[in-house]
């Protein structure tokens, strides 16, 4: 026997509820697809290069003042410094997206997102933490794709460095990094800057109790007390670079430490910011020390 | 009388002026509209939130700088100083350091907001300035024991020392970027509040400022000694108890907006004292004072928005680089004239 | 004219009993009692360090809060204190030594004590004052460019006023020259046919001789003399205290 599963009023009421719901879903589709429309501006220099990275360079509207890489976004807007950024500037751009790298003051960040905008934080604090970060930027800012192959980029070079330079680490050599000579900043053990170094065999020497050290600053006695064969330093461009090594040479003769046989300068642009040129710095360093 | 029309003229053009610049106008757009050629309804319906917070700059600036000229004031006279300011109590200071060790300790709470736009640092600033209060009344009632200027003025700098270790010792345990925003702040530089937030904030800077100005004629007598006051009817406790508590809440309210702003209370007075050095001003002497402590501060946050775009230096930078030649040529021109 | 609802024709203007001053370290005044009445016009004499000041600040609720007073003392009927209302009552108080650390003008100065809410300021005393003094022509002065003389009358004609009822002067004749200190007596005088009560602190008071009601004799906080029967003069006491000056010179 046949049972009307639903009579003419039933029926009349599922049509109507599933085009309300069709036309729902339409409606959602056209507001994704406005939301596309993205208005990005980047707190950060490696913000700003994972934007490019990511492929949306046109989207891009707003940089800092030291945003120089790639060439191509020097000619965008300036909204600021990396530390200080003018909000004015940021609302007239009627951006959609903010992305910064360190914390933005709490005032700033709820008028960035009372005026509509998402703000993104991307701030990884070990190396391991890179690949899902970047995944999830990219995901953020609508570039799944391209955001999962770079993440993939990252986990394949940071694994196949380790694997390479496994036997390096029992070697126990160690490393002092420097961000600031005067007065003294070192690296922290606890940083991606300092996992970089890690990840080739070079142990971060410097050792303190408390665990939210990211760049603690050291007297003269501190380093010294310290044991390290290698101190690295960061410098942009061959005067600079002779400068910075010159300063640790004379550290290094103050405290008249016999120990350290190497002092090395790298690009500061290249490793000191948190960006997809990590690979490059990665690989910099991978035929360093081979 | 008509001193005060006229600098309240002036200020509302500073106003108007300071709201159309900024980074995202240019110069020729301010030109239009004051040609009459409007920038357009559109314009600033477009941009609502870029009015918004011009909006809130100058309404910030325009009462922090009344609040704290007419805080120098009390203080240069209260305290019978010429270098007196607001600050030399140590109640901003206790505000600022209690707020820093908030940020650092406590960063869950720092980021709260009640009524989603009261922050809860507000809460931190106010009882800092509290706690410096009762500091002060207990270094001069618990370990003085006599009440005079003196003691008062040791007390402050007791505190204002105080907290400056506390601030170096939270310095040293912040990051070198978290470090650079936290002395931006120290400097002065007014927060981008949201406009319910200011609603609230304002009118008690300016309830602050008027407190105190009020009292000016008792404050005046008082510069010639208690006794002297006291002969001619000041009731001297009651009146340094009320100085006090407004003073506690123009320096938390101050750092609420702005952080310790500096030079303002300093020497916007003397300024005033030069300039309107007649007679018929000295009723209204109080008065001219906070207005032009306003008018500097919406010139300086004007300065500081608009010179090096798009960065942009705290405001206490301008307060300082403005009022010092001001103050310097003024006294100048007195000496070539006698 | 009008009188402050505490004067009462009978009861004294100043009342003390068994008036005592204690500061933290010493007795100040000890057991002074002597009433004055309306339009009394009292010399207090004594040496130096006799507590002459004391008494008269004692009087205007003038004293530091450390210091406590022992003993009944009542100014027109009410317990004098420092909460600045002797001033309402109509008690106007002008001490030794004023500091000066607001260089305003003269006029400003004169302006200060007619603020709003307090009686009895009025204007036209105060216009009487000023042409007493001769203080018009020192309106637009600094007070740092005043001379002594000029700095003192200054002071008084702001002191003076108010539509006092009890007029507190401690040592007015200090900076005046012998014209001055003439008008000044003068003023005085007059304020006394009005009805005012008059307590001066003196060192030169052979001046005021004819006109003085009551002269009070303090030697080391303590009350040695009070006569209150006008025209007496107190040639005893006098000579005592001159005759003590003399021995210090003669033997160092």
């Amino acid at each position: 026997m046949k049972v009307r599963f639903l009579n003419f009023q039933g029926s009349a009421m599922l049509v109507f509820f599933l085009s309300l719901i069709v036309s729902f879903s339409l409606i959602e589709q056209s507001a994704f697809a406005q939301a596309q429309e993205r208005r990005i501006v980047s707190l950060a220099p490696s913000a700003t290069e994972w934007i490019v990275a990511f492929g949306l360079e046109d989207k891009l509207l707003g940089v800092t003042e030291q945003c120089d890489f790639p060439k191509s976004v020097r000619v965008k807007e300036k909204v600021g410094s990396f530390l200080q950024s003018s909000l004015e500037k940021i609302l007239a751009l009627r951006a959609t997206d903010v992305v910064v790298v360190e914390g933005i003051p709490t005032v700033m960040k709820r008028k960035l997102e009372s005026a509509g905008m998402r703000v993104h934080l991307f701030n990884p604090q070990r190396l391991v933490d890179f690949p899902d970060r970047i995944f999830h930027l990219g995901q953020a800012l609508g570039a799944s794709k391209k955001a999962r192959e770079w993440s993939e980029r990252f986990r394949l070079a940071i694994d196949g460095t380790k694997r390479l330079f496994v036997d390096s680490k029992k070697s126990g050599r160690k490393a002092l990094i420097f961000v600031g000579t005067d007065p003294i900043y070192l690296v922290g053990p606890a940083l991606w800057l300092s996992d970089l170094f890690s990840t080739v065999g070079f142990e971060n020497a410097f050792f303190s109790n408390q665990a939210d050290s990211f760049y603690p600053r050291v007297s003269l006695e501190g380093i010294s007390k310290v044991d390290a064969t290698l101190w690295i330093g960061f410098a942009e461009g061959e005067k600079p670079s002779a400068v910075v090594r010159s300063k640790l040479r004379s550290l290094n003769e103050r405290i008249g430490k016999r120990s350290v046989t190497e002092i090395k300068v790298f690009s500061e642009n290249l490793f000191q910011r948190p960006g997809p040129r990590l690979l490059e710095a990665l690989q910099l360093l991978r035929n360093d020390v081979q | 009388m008509r001193a005060i029309i006229l600098l309240c003229i002036i200020l509302l053009l500073l106003c108007m002026l300071s709201l159309l610049s900024g980074p995202a106008t240019s110069w020729s757009d301010v030109w239009n509209f004051i040609a009459g050629d409007s920038l357009g309804a559109d314009f600033w319906l477009n941009n609502a939130g870029l009015f918004e917070l011009r909006l809130v700059h100058v309404t910030l600036a325009l009462c922090v700088g009344f609040a704290l000229a007419s805080g120098g004031r009390a203080m240069q006279l209260f305290l019978q100083n010429p270098l007196a300011d607001p600050h030399i109590v140590g109640l901003s200071a206790g505000s600022t350091t209690l707020v820093l060790l908030c940020i650092l300790f406590l960063p869950s709470f720092s980021a709260t907001y009640y009524f989603d736009f009261i922050p809860a640092i507000w809460i931190a600033a106010f009882v800092g300035s509290a706690l410096a209060l009762v500091l002060v009344q207990f270094v001069f009632f618990g370990v003085v024991r006599r009440w005079g200027i003196a003691s008062l003025a040791l007390a402050g700098l007791l505190i204002n020392a105080g907290c400056s270790a506390l601030m170096m010792l939270i310095f040293a345990r912040l990051s070198p970027a978290a470090l650079s925003q936290v002395q931006v702040w120290t400097l002065g530089s007014i927060q981008p509040h949201s406009l319910s937030a200011v609603t609230l904030l304002a009118p008690l800077m300016l309830f602050s400022g008027f407190m105190l100005i009020r009292f000016d004629t008792s404050l005046r007598l008082l510069s010639f000694g208690s006794d002297f006051a006291i002969a001619n009817g000041v009731n001297v406790n009651r009146m340094r108890l009320v100085l006090l508590l407004s003073l506690m809440i123009l320096c938390a309210t101050t750092v609420c907006a702005a952080g310790s702003v500096g030079f303002v209370g300093l020497l916007i007075p003397h300024l005033t004292r030069r300039i309107f050095f007649h007679d018929r001003f000295a009723g209204i002497r109080p008065w001219l004072n906070a207005l032009l402590g306003a008018a500097l501060l919406v010139v300086a946050d004007l300065f500081s928005r608009v010179l090096t775009t798009p960065i942009e230096l705290p405001v206490g930078v301008y307060t300082a680089l403005l009022s010092t030649p001001f103050l310097f040529l003024v006294l100048l021109r007195q000496r070539l004239v006698q | 004219m009008n009188h402050h609802p505490n004067i009462h024709p009978g009861k004294p203007v100043v009342h003390a009993h068994q008036l005592s001053l204690w500061t933290a370290e010493r007795w100040i005044l000890e057991n002074i009692s002597f009433d004055l009445f309306r339009g009394a016009f009292c010399v207090l004499l004594g040496g130096n360090g006799a507590g002459k000041s004391s008494l008269l600040r004692t009087l205007a609720g003038v004293l530091p809060s450390s210091w406590q007073v022992v003993g009944r003392c009542e100014v027109l009927s009410e317990v004098p204190c420092i909460s600045g209302k002797m001033r309402s009552l109509g008690v106007s108080w002008l001490g030794q030594h004023q500091e000066v650390s607001e260089d305003m003008t003269v006029q400003e100065y004169l302006s200060l004590s007619g603020w709003s809410g307090l009686l009895p300021f009025d204007t036209e005393f105060s216009a009487q004052c000023r042409s007493d003094f001769a203080v018009d022509s020192l309106l637009g002065d600094r007070l740092s460019a005043l001379s002594g003389g000029q700095w003192q009358r200054v002071r008084l004609a702001q002191a003076l006023s108010v539509r006092a009822n009890l007029i507190l002067l401690d040592e007015p004749d200090a900076a005046l020259d012998e014209r001055w200190r003439r008008v000044l007596w003068r003023v005085l005088v007059e304020r006394k046919h009005l009805g005012t009560t008059v307590v001066l602190a003196l060192h030169r008071h052979l001046e005021v001789q004819s006109f003085v009601s009551n002269w009070i004799g303090l030697e080391e906080g303590r009350l040695v003399f009070s006569e209150g029967r006008p025209g007496v003069y107190p040639h005893a006491f006098v000579e005592r205290l001159f005759l003590e000056k003399s021995l210090t010179r003669q033997y160092g």
